[in-house]
């Protein structure tokens, strides 16, 4: 009898076996229609919304689905007696339930009916009786949703570039902020400095974190890098504490190495992807594009982002390669030349003149625009820089840079100190003295804004005059280059103005004339 | 006991069936449902009109069966000592003293035809006799002879001068069926059968004994708790109260079946299984009973009653 018992119970539970494998397929189709469901929800946001952990999170919810739907289609199997009672559905009149359910009962029913039971068991083909079901609704919406999701996650949009961008962005932004945490350790463990300095390079830091962290582009994390840099290199040349300069200088230094660092890492890439691209695959080129692309975002080139587009528009043609590789290599002196820039400020604080020429020069680009002095340097340079394609920037004209008797606004000269703030460009100081010790600071202005000359002072060709030409079609790019005493004093107006007639809280108007006045 | 004895239990029972089913032409749904309350030790109400056979299939049972019948005609004036019997005096040894007469109710079986013309008070003389199985005249009780049974019949369109059974009585019929008109068929082989010289001689194919063994063996059919769960659900069901009850329950039936009911169903699904040579109850078995042991049960509210809305109509939707 036990016998029988046993071989009832194995009956029922292979039954039950193959009713789990059912169930777990069904839950399993169920939840991972669900889980692509979601997975593509979150695909197609991320095809028009930056989200850069998107396919992460898509395939994420994907696995869970997946790992959740064997779960509880393991944990919904049908009970032993579940399973008993739909074996009995195929006919059986619930003998195989009460059978099972009689289990050690030795009266004559209950061995009559395990008896009949024992012979059902052994023609019952439980792989016949109960075929595994897939329902092809399910499965086809299981294929065309996993179709959908790889196709949106393949996909690249300019949601997507320009998620990748800020996911870049914000690493680097953290690297910068926790390279000045170190900074701000490093001063803190320092006895010397007075609480009320203590206080002020804190919140200057804090400042700085804020400010790193809220960049959102390659172009607005190398411009608040370089505030930073710059805002640490003149508090240390303002500070008494030796130790505190030293510290701050250095950071000032290790920050500006950097960025320079980053520059030519961004450049060697973007060069060696365009070296592949150049008869390269698709793929190839796609990535010459995107190293391009970054590249431009980092030196806040518009010239060589546009060529980047123009090439990856045109399916890269040969001919956008080789309009995208002088856009490439036109970045990269202008890039290097501003590291020697600042190479020698660092190196020569008397070299002032040569640098703004370099300025100068590097904003007129083909413009043509020329600033004749006596000794007709910037002439020559001009052509020079215009011949190499650099774009330059018409409305930049008649600075006046390096020129004259040194009663000018010889760029560069200003005390500045540089902090930026708004749209991403500095506000330089009030117009320096010629022959002050500072070298000059780099801002940046908006596209579009005119130079005014007239703080033209040099005294070109002994005649006390100058020549210039201006050119309104000029290529102009965002965030060219001048020295911030140029603008500084006209920026200032404008937001005096500005704030007086606004409705803008008195806070917030102290906060501004604070900013312009911390500037002096 | 063995396989073969019980096989032998089974087939007589079948070989009564198929006996009746001699004398009585259709009607086989509502002889396999006599059967099963007298196999489960039942009473049995039968309604229908008239010249249906509800008398013809009571005496036919009562033949096959070779058990003691009578009869007993319910009018108004019927009094309950002519059903349970009387103490009349006699002398003996030249005194005169009480001798108990039976009634007509100390039978095997007995059919109480057009039952609901009595006056309530002879009605409920049946009462302890159904449930009890005695009768109780004086001081004394008398035992009834088993196996015991009443084969109640009432007629569902003349409602003059008539006492509808009260609830407490009809709960005590295991079951209630309805009586159909046979079908053009049937109606012929009537025919044949009782406007010819053709004679239809039924045989006692079973005892009264073999009904109280087939009885006792029945009780040990053995039935899962999923098949007993369903069974108290359904009964459940019936209560508009209960929170499992459906909407049908709610908005019909003005009181639910009682525990009667479920004893009803288990005791006949259990006699179904054997008479269809099953050792389990089946689902199948406990819809079959539930209706003529659940309809009589039911006590429908007006608004069911207005709408045309009877015991089988829910039923049904309780058991879907």
């Amino acid at each position: 009898m036990e016998e029988t018992d046993l071989k009832i119970k194995k009956f029922v539970y292979k039954i039950r076996g193959r009713l789990r494998e059912q169930s777990i397929i069904d839950y399993l189709l169920r939840f991972v229609v669900m889980g692509l469901s979601a997975a593509l929800i979150t695909s197609v946001i991320s095809l028009f919304v930056p989200f850069y952990y998107a396919v992460l999170l898509a395939t994420v919810i994907v696995i869970v689905a997946f790992i959740t739907g064997i779960v509880l289609g393991f944990k919904k199997t049908p009970a032993p007696m579940e399973a008993a009672l739909r074996a009995d559905a195929k006919g059986y009149k619930e003998k195989i339930s009460t059978a099972f359910f009689l289990n050690g009962r030795e009266d004559v029913f209950s061995k009559l009916l395990k008896d009949e039971v024992g012979k059902i068991a052994d023609s019952f083909v439980v792989r016949k009786e109960f075929p595994l079901h897939i329902s092809w609704n399910y499965m086809s919406l299981v294929i065309v949703l996993a179709v959908l999701f790889a196709a949106a996650s393949i996909k690249d949009t300019p949601a997507k570039e320009r998620a990748a961008i800020l996911h870049t962005v914000k690493k680097e932004a953290k690297d910068e902020i926790a390279q000045l945490e170190k900074v701000e350790k490093a001063i803190a463990e320092n006895r010397e400095i007075s609480e009320n300095e203590m206080a002020d390079i804190k919140e200057q830091l804090e400042n700085a974190k804020k400010e790193l962290a809220e960049a959102d582009s390659r172009e607005k994390l190398k411009k608040a890098s370089e505030r930073i840099s710059k805002k640490m290199e003149q508090k240390s040349e303002q500070t008494g504490n030796k130790t505190l300069s030293e510290t701050l200088n250095q950071a000032a230094k290790e920050a500006e190495q950097r960025i320079a660092d980053k520059d030519k890492e961004l450049a060697k890439a973007a060069r060696e992807a365009m070296e592949k691209a150049d008869k390269g695959s698709k793929k190839e080129k796609q990535e010459a594009y995107k190293k391009l692309k970054d590249l431009a975002e980092n030196l806040g080139d518009e010239e060589l982002k546009q060529a980047a587009e123009n090439y990856k528009d045109s399916q890269f043609s040969d001919s956008d390669y080789a309009a995208a590789q002088s856009a490439m290599n036109n970045a990269v002196s202008k890039m290097q030349e501003n590291t020697n820039v600042y190479a020698n400020n660092s190196s020569n604080p008397n070299n002032n003149l040569n640098s703004s020429s370099n300025y100068t020069n590097n904003t007129q680009g083909s413009s043509q625009a020329t600033v004749s002095n006596k000794n007709n340097q910037s002439v020559t340079q001009n052509a020079q820089n215009a011949n190499q394609g650099q774009s330059g920037n018409g409305s930049q004209q008649g600075n006046g840079q390096g020129s004259g008797d040194g009663n000018g606004n010889s760029a560069g000269n200003g005390q500045g100190s540089g902090a930026g703030s708004g749209n991403g460009w500095n506000y330089g100081s009030k117009n320096g003295k010629e022959g002050a010790k500072k070298t000059g600071e780099d801002i940046t202005v908006p596209s579009g804004e005119l130079g005014n000359d007239g703080n033209l002072t040099g005294k070109a060709n002994g005649n006390d005059s100058s020549t210039k030409s201006t050119s309104n079609q000029a290529n102009t790019w965002s965030g060219d280059k001048v020295n911030y005493g140029q603008v500084s004093g006209k920026y200032k107006d404008k937001a005096y103005k500005k704030i007086n007639g606004s409705n803008y809280p008195g806070r917030l108007k102290d906060k501004i004339k604070n900013y312009f006045d911390g500037l002096n | 006991m063995d396989e073969k004895q019980l096989q032998d239990m089974i087939d007589q029972v079948k070989a009564c069936e198929a006996e009746i089913g001699k004398g009585i032409i259709g009607q086989r749904s509502i002889i396999r449902q006599v059967l099963l309350a007298i196999l489960s030790d039942g009473n049995v109400l039968l309604e229908g009109v008239p010249g249906l056979g509800k008398t013809e299939l009571v005496k036919a049972v009562s033949k096959v069966l070779s058990t003691s019948f009578s009869r007993v005609q319910f009018t108004p004036d019927l009094m309950p000592a002519d059903v349970t019997g009387t103490n009349l005096i006699i002398k003996e040894n030249g005194n005169n003293v009480f001798q108990f007469e039976p009634g007509p109710v100390f039978a095997n079986i007995v059919l109480a035809d057009e039952i609901n013309r009595a006056t309530p008070k002879t009605q409920s003389a049946l009462l302890e006799a159904m449930q009890e199985k005695t009768v109780t005249v004086g001081k004394n009780t008398y035992e009834i002879p088993k196996p015991f049974m009443v084969l109640a019949t009432q007629n569902p369109i003349e409602n003059e001068g008539t006492y509808p059974l009260p609830e407490a009585q009809l709960d005590r019929f295991l079951f209630k069926l309805l009586v159909e008109f046979p079908t053009k068929e049937e109606l012929k082989e009537i025919m044949d059968i009782t406007v010819t010289n053709q004679q239809v001689n039924l045989e006692s194919v079973i005892t009264g004994d073999d009904i109280l063994k087939i009885r006792n063996v029945i009780r040990d059919m053995p039935i899962s708790d999923a098949v007993m769960d369903y069974a108290l659900s359904l009964v459940v069901a019936t209560h508009p109260e209960s929170e499992t009850a459906p909407e049908i329950t709610k908005k019909y039936v003005q009181n639910g079946a009682s525990p009667r009911a479920a004893q009803a169903i288990i005791k006949t699904a259990k006699a179904r299984a054997f008479m269809e040579g099953r050792y389990n109850v089946a689902f199948e078995d406990i819809k079959f009973v539930a209706y003529p042991a659940l309809r009589h049960r039911m006590a429908l509210n007006f608004e069911a009653v207005s709408e045309g809305i009877n015991a089988d109509t829910v039923i049904s939707e309780l058991l879907k």
